[in-house]
Formats: structure tokens, sequence, C-alpha cells
């Protein structure tokens, strides 16, 4: 890989995942206050410990088999998730650095992403069950919805600072933060963020409705890979968000690593609230506001910042 | 370690025919705790089933439960605290679970069961024409009481080709109690209104769940339990007519239900905010509103509306005809 910055990327390789799953296990910990307020329960500190209390429980539970699974293919699927949103935290400046520089991070990002397409629909149909299936197709159409629109949103940033290199685009925040002259483009993106977290109101793959869809059958510790799979991509959404918008690690004072972390946690408690503000926006009838509403309206947003560069 | 990891344990719950009482009671101790209401075997810890025994049926479900795993019937409201401790005590006996463990048959035949026909014994999809007329897979699939938030007693077989519903054809299991006897009984006991407003809030609240809304849900849910309770308190109304306005008034919850099983006009949006404004009349005036019903035959209305639909219309479906399925309310409106 071309341009890897120096001799921290080793031990930035081996803390990242675990940096990762702490934001992961933040965001887990801000859904759950919201929910015991929602249920009228007073919010204390055994709230901010129920994604560990969880964690324990699904680890003393044990892994069930269904009638003839494709077992390998159902462990990838669901290993996949957290392997792929590390990969994509690697490319995110925590601060000024990241654990891995890209001149092409941006792609990377969009890369990694992409590979949920897969992770997502193997975890439905390695269970051999009709609910699994469903789920994992409900993800593929909820991916056709929002791929186009994020990797629109995501070279309009690029477009703005002139570079893929993710340290590039904050860098050029200088002063302004894209999120200021590209608002359609952040607002895309955090749906995008939604929708491949299939978190809130794009949670249709793992919806009620299907008695939890993709989840349906995972029970024990291949639930728990799933479900912090899923938190590590809303951490790495939050994380990346801020670089491409929200002027990366800029700000007064403060160490720009901690700033980072700040407006991180600003924009994952955003998305986590986000599922106890909306209901479920069901795959069939998002399909039709992603092509005719957010698809014209990035497209714009690209024109306007193209004009603007040139 | 047991202790904390179950301190929270999931709850599938079942509900049968005439449970209606015993369900709600369990919402409540279950939301009062925290302890979340699984999605399907696989996330439960407990199986609660209430209102009646199900033998068969709930066995089958019960033996989709990963372990380790507890059980029980709740008939009377009164126990239902008593019996989720008792439940998630069993939960914390480690040699019951490894007693339990070793008993168990694994799910799987073995591979000398292979045949082309049926692999592992499984009956394959046949191939038929789709509703655009392509030949597609086709899969003869039950949906059954342990779907959650599903009317009590309820069965639909249907072909599915994909998540589309080819036909549907419904059936009852578990005897016919309708639900009304317990409405009935909460009007006698809370008065006509609070037991008419919480009736509609307990459908909005399958409705609300099944749509993916559970903020609103525990809300919806809340509210109920306090109209029910011997003194709701002060803020109760307010908290409705609150609900009222965010759910009534929620754009993205009527398009993803405008448009689902019309019937007459009649479309799921209307249904669930029609619930709403009966309820906030009801504690209003103090008077219990009548509701019409959408059909005289409501098996029949369902069976048509059904076919043709893709899994999440049909739940919506379903969960908005929940009144009258469950026998909360019977045709024109009545209560039995």
């Amino acid at each position: 890989m071309a341009g890897v910055s120096d001799g921290l990327l080793l031990w930035g390789a081996l803390l990242l995942p675990f940096g990762l799953l702490l934001v992961a296990a933040a965001a887990a910990s801000m859904s759950a206050a919201l929910g015991d307020a929602a249920a009228g329960r007073p919010v204390t500190g055994l709230t901010l410990v129920q994604p560990v209390q969880e964690a324990a429980r699904l680890l003393v539970v044990r892994r069930r088999r269904t009638v003839h699974p494709d077992a390998l293919l159902w462990r990838v699927g669901g290993g996949t998730l957290f392997l792929t949103a590390v990969l994509a935290a690697a490319v995110v400046p925590i601060g000024q650095t990241p654990v891995v520089r890209y001149e092409a991070g941006v792609v990377w990002f969009n890369a990694a992403e992409t590979l949920l397409w897969a992770a997502l629909w193997l975890t439905g149909w390695g269970a051999n069950s009709a609910l699994g299936l469903v789920g994992g197709y409900r993800f593929l159409a909820q991916a056709l919805a929002y791929e186009l629109p994020m990797m629109l949103a995501l070279i309009t940033a690029a477009l703005g600072a002139g570079s893929l290199d993710v340290v590039q685009v904050a860098a050029a925040q200088d002063g302004l933060w894209f999120v200021v002259w590209m608002p359609v483009a952040f607002v895309v993106f955090l749906i995008a963020a939604l929708g491949f977290s299939f978190w809130g109101p794009f949670s249709h793959p793992v919806g009620a409705d299907a008695a939890g869809g993709v989840l349906a059958e995972l029970s024990g510790v291949d639930r728990l890979v799933v479900l912090i799979g899923r938190y590590a991509w809303l951490a790495a959404a939050a994380g990346m968000s801020v670089p491409l918008f929200l002027g990366g690690g800029a700000g007064p004072l403060l160490p720009s690593w901690l700033w980072w972390l700040a407006k991180t946690l600003a924009v994952l408690a955003l998305l986590v609230w986000a599922r106890w503000r909306w209901p479920v926006v069901r795959v069939d009838r998002f399909e039709e506001i992603a092509w005719v509403v957010l698809l014209p309206a990035v497209l714009l947003q690209t024109l306007v910042v193209s004009l603007v560069v040139i | 370690m047991s202790r904390f990891a179950f301190a929270r344990p999931h709850v599938l719950l079942i509900e049968a025919p005439g449970g209606s009482g015993a369900r709600l009671a369990l919402e409540r101790v279950l939301r009062e705790r925290g302890c979340p209401l699984a999605d399907s075997p696989a996330d439960a810890d407990i199986l609660a089933v209430a209102g009646g025994p199900l033998e068969q049926f709930a066995d089958r479900v019960w033996e989709q439960l990963p372990g380790p795993r507890a059980r029980f019937d709740l008939s009377d409201p009164e126990y239902a605290a008593a019996e989720l401790d008792g439940a998630a005590g069993q939960l914390r006996e480690l040699s019951r679970q490894r007693a339990d463990a070793a008993s168990r048959r694994p799910p799987l035949l073995s591979e000398s069961d292979m045949d082309m026909d049926m692999p592992a014994g499984l009956q394959m999809a046949d191939r038929e024409p789709d509703r655009d007329g392509l030949q597609l897979d086709v899969l003869h699939l039950p949906w059954g009481p342990a779907l959650p938030w599903w009317p009590a007693g309820l069965v639909v077989h249907s072909r599915m080709q994909g998540d589309v519903l080819a036909d549907a054809q419904v059936s009852r299991i578990g005897g016919e109690t309708p639900a009304a006897g317990f409405w009935l009984a909460a009007a006698d006991s809370v008065g006509p209104a609070r037991a008419g407003a919480a009736a509609r809030l307990d459908s909005l609240t399958r409705l609300l769940a099944v749509a993916g809304w559970e903020a609103e849900r525990l809300r919806a849910q809340r509210i109920r339990d306090d109209l029910l309770s011997a003194e709701p308190p002060a803020q109760t109304h307010q908290a409705l007519r609150r609900l009222h306005r965010r759910v009534g008034r929620s754009s993205t919850l009527a398009r993803m239900c405008a448009g689902v099983a019309g019937n007459g006009g009649v479309d799921v949006t209307a249904r669930y905010r029609q619930w709403l404004t009966d309820a906030v009349a009801a504690v209003d005036t103090g008077a219990d509103p009548p509701a019409a019903a959408p059909a005289e035959d409501i098996s029949g209305l369902l069976t048509e509306l059904l076919t043709g639909t893709e899994l999440s219309a049909a739940r919506l479906l379903v969960a908005s005809l929940d009144p009258w399925l469950s026998g909360a309310l019977v045709s024109g409106g009545r209560r039995v």
C-alpha cells in the first residue's frame, strides 16, 4: 500500500479494533439509555453497562444449529461485519493521523462498506431459513437504494478537497467545514450510514415483522458477533463523517484527537437517536425515496460543488 | 457470572386465545424490569405462554430455544412477576441446564438421509408462476403465534414466493375464546372509557412494534398499563395526547402504512389514526366510542387482502385488523 505513514502502524493496527469496540460500546450504551427512558425506567449506571451485560448473556447462551445450514458461509458472513468495520476505520484520521494513510482512503472506506452486501446476505442465507433469507434480500434491496447516493456524497467531499486522501479532505476544510456548503451530501452520508448499519429507520433487514430477519436464527456468540459488527459500523461511519464533513480534528485549545472524538460521539449520538425517533422505513418505499429524491438531490450537490471548485 | 448475564433475560411471549390478561400483565412486568421481548426463539431465554398451554405448538417452539432455557404457562395475571422470577432462577441453575442440554436431540438428520428430492429430509421448494407470470420458487409456510406481536390463535397458511404471500388460508389454534371477555372485565373495574382507550392502545402497541417504532411502542404500552391500573398517574391524559400528536401526525409512519390493505377507502394508516382519535375521545368524554368493523367476515377479509402482499405489508395488515382478529371487538362494533 502506497503512502503508509510510519512505525506507529503496528501499534495502531493492534489497538484499532479495541478502540473501535469502545466507541461501539458507547453507541450501545446510548441506545440502552434512550430505550430505558422510553419505557419509563430510571436511567442509571446499570443502564450504561447493559451492553456488557447483553454480551455476557450471549456468551453464556449456546449456539444453535438450524436444519441443514450452510454453516461456513453463515459464520463467514457474521465475522465479515466486524472485520470490514475495522478495515474501514483504519483510514479514518484520529485527529490528524489515520492508522493507515492511503491516498485513495475515501474509495477504501467505500470498498469496505460494499463487502457488507455479501456479509449480510450470507448471514441471512446461511441459516437455511425463510426469515433469514427475507432479511438478507431486504438488505440487498436497501443497499441498492443507499449505495449510489452515498458514493456521490463521498465523491462530493473528495471533489471539494481535490483529493481522495481522507487526511487531505480534512485539511481542506481549514476555516470552512464541508457540512456548511455540502449539507445535502452530509445528510445523505448519515442516511447511508443508518442504511449500511441496518440501524433504526433502516433496520428492515432485521425487522420484528420478519421475526428478526437476518438475526432470526442466530443465537449465542454468533449473534454477538453480528451485533458487535453492527455497532462497530455505526462507530466507523460516525468517525468517518468527521474528517469528511466536520473539519476533522480542527478546533481550538484541545488536542486534535480529542476534537475528533468529541465530534464522532456527537454524530454517533445523532445516529443512535434516529433509532428511537423514527419508525422503520420499509425497503420497497425507501427504494422510491432514494432514487427519486436522494439521488437527484445529491447529484445537484455534486454539480454545485464542482462549479465552485472550478 | 450467570446472575449478571441473565439480569435481563429475553422472553418469547406467545398468547393463547383468552390470554389477554396474562399477556398484558407479563408485558408490564417485562417493561418495568427492562427485559426485552424476543423476536424469535433463537433470541429467547424464556418461553412464556400467556393464557394456556397450547401444548404441541409450544413444544415445537420450545425445541428451538438455544438454552440455557426455561418456560412457563401463565393463566392468572397475578402471578406474572413470580413466574418470571422462577424462570429466571432456573436459567441460573447450572445442573438443571446441563441435564436439559444433555437430553436434547440435534435438529439434524444424518447425511445418509440425503436424496435428490428431499435433502436432509426437507421438502424442496416447488416452482409456479408468480404474480407477474414468471416462474418462481414456491414455499409453503405457516405464520402463527410464535411470531412476535401476532394475534392470539391466528394461523395463516401461505404459499410464499420470495417474500410475497401468493395465497393465504386462515385457521385457528387453541380454541375460540375471544379477547372481549378480558376487556369487558376491565370495563367493569376501571370504567368503559379507560378500558376502551386501553384496548385501542393495545392494538396500536402491536402495530407500532410491527412497524418498527420501539420508542412509541413502549410509550403506548406505558399509557395502556396506566389506564388499566386502579389509579392512573395524573399525567396519563397528557401523555396520551402527546402520543396522539407524535404517532398520529408522523408522516413517515403514515407513508409506510398508506395504501396497505385498502378496504373501502380505509387503509392501515386510517385504522391506527382512528384508534388514536377514539382513545383520546374516550378519556376526554368518559364514554367508549363504538368501533365499526371493517367487514362481517373478518377471516374472509383477511384472506382476500393478504393475497399478493409482501411480508411486511402483510404484517401491518394483520396488526391493523388485530381488534377484530383477536376478538377484542366483534362485528358491528359491539363488545361481546
